[in-house]
């Protein structure tokens, strides 16, 4: 009789090769009934690299059948990511030749930089951070080397502003995430963007240099995608923040003396707390204690939600960033791009000012009725 | 003459502008300016490997050799084709030392 094992939970996966981390693995190959499955949510959390190479040190029992799927599987993980990898050294170029400064984030950068080896990261698009002042002229830039807009800004001169970023795709189907901050607004405007470029970590790919953030920052970049990007953090993501935060020679003072001026203190709170639980991580190190001691403030509570859950409202994110501009005329002039934003915009978002009033209200009836 | 007896005077070494992934087994190979990937294995993978500074064709064989306890003969063989594949698609550079 064969001997086999339920398949284990996708965080068990995520903590594979983790030091401390409390998830056990199979003592024997997931039944063949199940690996469908789990093979399928493998490749969808983008976790086969850690999985193969717990595979290949003999730390999780396959059948010879299915370690033959999961190197298909990363096959095609890894070759999505040497296309992408390419179109960043190509849009580094194009920036280079405008003189516009950028570092590399998220996937690109953390692979190369924060694991044993790149081939335990996956990831499906180019994360490139540029400064608020030089964002239209990276637009153009991308625009140039054939990257379309996925979706245009409500108004002139919003992503310099406002925005977070904005998602341009290839003909290919590449997908180039261009970012000046780290989330949307309220947080995003809330996080100090010099800060941003006070130091790198240099990256070489394909024997050209790209710089990229520096450790603590790209703990903070990771903590706010796990925190505000989505309602329930990838593990993929969760996966980054234990590999930086597990770090030696990580400043655990400057990360939290950075979430600090940046009034991100919740958010990182909240992503070291959400990776240390899911990742059930045994090891406690200053940085976690300090996440498990922090309690958020009311106002931090609710501003969180209106990220965290699924039911928040743009308009409430609408109305709470309005809230925190300077003056009467700022958040007059944020609102009034919201509501009357170009006609490309509005094609874009499929609503009309009418539409886009009335939803308004309709979020904010709900949210008066939410406890 | 095959790629891997070489001239006396030639050498390989990758070109600076790859981005590679090693899976399994297997090593996944762009080169950029070069829409196509290249998957190689088995020994590919080890001559790849022995290129991690430049070498002849004749020092990649006999290097081989010795670490996989192999005749030379089979070793040049199972390379020769892939060192000009890999010239080919841009991934290694051939140098003449000599001149």
């Amino acid at each position: 009789m064969t001997v086999t094992s339920a398949a284990p939970s996708p965080a068990s996966v995520a903590s594979l090769g983790l030091a401390g981390t409390e998830h056990s693995v199979p003592g024997a190959p997931v039944a063949d009934t199940d690996w469908v499955a789990f093979r399928s949510t493998v490749r969808a959390g983008r976790l086969t690299g850690v999985l193969l190479a717990a595979v290949d040190a003999g730390a999780f029992p396959v059948t010879d059948d299915q370690r033959a799927g999961l190197v298909q599987d990363h096959l095609a993980a890894m070759s999505g990511a040497l296309v992408l990898e390419r179109m960043l050294l190509e849009v580094a170029d194009a920036f280079d030749d405008r003189a516009i400064e950028l570092r590399a984030i998220k996937g690109t950068a953390v692979a190369h930089l924060d694991y044993p080896a790149p081939e335990q990261r996956a990831y499906g698009d180019v994360d490139v951070l540029v400064r608020s002042e030089q964002i239209d002229d990276a637009t153009r830039a991308l625009a140039d080397l054939g990257l379309t807009r996925a979706f245009q800004p409500p108004r002139p001169g919003w992503d310099a502003r406002y925005g977070k970023g904005a998602m341009f795709r290839a003909t290919d189907g590449s997908e180039v995430d261009l970012h000046r901050t780290f989330a949307t607004p309220p947080m995003g405007l809330r996080i100090r963007l010099d800060d941003l470029w006070t130091s790198s970590q240099p990256l070489e790919l394909g024997g050209r240099v790209v710089l990229a953030l520096d450790r603590e920052l790209r703990l903070l970049n990771a903590c706010y995608s796990a925190a505000v990007a989505d309602t329930e953090p990838a593990l993929a993501t969760l996966r980054d923040i234990a590999q930086l935060a597990l770090h030696d020679d990580l400043d655990s003072t400057r990360v939290t003396e950075l979430a600090y001026r940046w009034g991100g203190r919740a958010v990182l709170a909240s992503a070291v707390r959400s990776t240390w639980t899911r990742l059930r991580i045994g090891d406690v190190t200053a940085l976690s204690a300090w996440a498990e001691r922090y309690r958020p403030s009311e106002v931090e509570v609710r501003e969180l939600a209106l990220y965290q859950q699924v039911r928040a409202s743009e308009t409430a994110r609408a109305l709470a960033t309005a809230a925190m501009l300077p003056t009467l005329g700022s958040r007059a002039a944020y609102l009034w791009s919201l509501a009357r934003p170009d006609a490309a915009f509005s094609r874009a978002s499929r609503r009309t000012p009418w539409q886009r009033a009335t939803r308004a209200a309709r979020d904010l009836r709900r949210a008066r009725r939410s406890p | 003459m095959t790629a891997a007896r070489g001239c006396g005077g030639e050498v390989f070494q990758r070109a600076d502008a790859v981005l590679t992934r090693r899976v399994g087994s297997s090593m996944l190979l762009l080169v950029r300016g070069n829409a196509e990937l290249v998957e190689v294995s088995g020994a590919g993978v080890a001559l790849w490997d022995s290129l991690a500074q430049p070498r002849s064709g004749a020092d990649c064989v006999r290097l081989l050799a010795r670490s996989y306890g192999v005749d030379e003969d089979t070793v040049r063989h199972d390379i020769d084709p892939v060192l000009g594949d890999l010239v080919e698609r841009g991934a290694l550079r051939r140098q003449d030392v000599t001149r």
